[in-house]
């Protein structure tokens, strides 16, 4: 399917609001073909929760504990629902529709594969598990959202690695 | 007025009213589902009222025919998830 030279921007963090204004930008350059197609890689510094872009911030959030535990609160520009971001790499594949699956479920697979293929090179034996989720020992540590606008196809995506339970 | 539903497969589909005197004048549909193209959304949310579509015969074959129609896509809530929530719809 990558019939195109990627672009990889290496793992960084960033606050909410700027790691979703990067990919937004990403996506606007692609869209003017200023960039080719782009994979981002980056954390979230302070922890944040991510909102899906059609979810109403009121009900999915509790503002006046986030804003005591100096978490940001940000929406994205793909559907989905509420995640909090900490200790994770979080993933951006940004690129012409052209270049994905039609299918949207077909699109989730073959990034889900990416990732299940990643994890073999360092040794866990994770599974796609449909429509977006990625499972290993049976249990999610990575799970996405996609976006389809204007021509330019947008998934973000999490790979957990640890929780702070605290 | 807010309408709400757990949907199959654990997604959740809402809808809020807005009412001028007995007229439903506004449709919202939130929750955590994908909808492709995105943009589409605000275009079902005017289609409902415009159509008054609670009121049709079959909302649910009128909902899966606009999406079909204008070739969207809804993933996490069907048809018949929103037609559920429209029925006997009133301020």
């Amino acid at each position: 399917m990558l019939r195109k030279r990627w672009r990889v921007l290496r793992y960084e963090k960033g606050n909410a609001a700027y790691n979703m204004a990067l990919d937004e930008a990403i996506a606007e350059a692609v869209a003017f073909r200023v960039a080719g197609p782009t994979m981002r890689f980056y954390g979230w510094e302070p922890a944040a929760v991510s909102i899906g872009r059609f979810q109403k911030l009121d009900e999915v959030v509790d503002m006046q504990e986030c804003e005591r535990l100096g978490v940001e609160v940000v929406r994205r520009s793909t559907g989905g629902g509420a995640v909090f971001h900490d200790q994770e790499i979080t993933y951006s594949v940004i690129c012409p529709e052209d270049m994905m699956p039609a299918d949207i479920n077909e699109a989730y697979r073959e990034i889900g594969g990416w990732i299940v293929n990643a994890l073999k090179l360092i040794g866990i034996e994770g599974t796609f598990e449909p429509i977006n989720d990625v499972l290993v020992n049976g249990k999610k540590i990575s799970g996405s959202a996609q976006s389809r606008r204007k021509g330019i196809f947008v998934q973000h995506g999490t790979l957990i690695y640890d929780l702070d339970r605290a | 007025m807010e309408r709400r539903l757990r949907v199959a497969g654990g997604k959740t589909l809402a809808l809020d009213l807005e009412c001028q005197g007995d007229e439903v004048v506004r449709i919202m549909v939130s929750g955590d589902f994908f909808f492709y193209p995105e943009e589409g959304l605000e275009r079902l949310e005017s289609f409902l009222v415009d159509k008054k579509v609670w009121k049709a015969e079959d909302p649910e074959g009128e909902i899966a025919n606009f999406l079909s129609t204008n070739r969207y896509r809804a993933v996490g809530f069907a048809p018949s998830d929103l037609a559920f929530l429209l029925r006997g719809l009133k301020c």
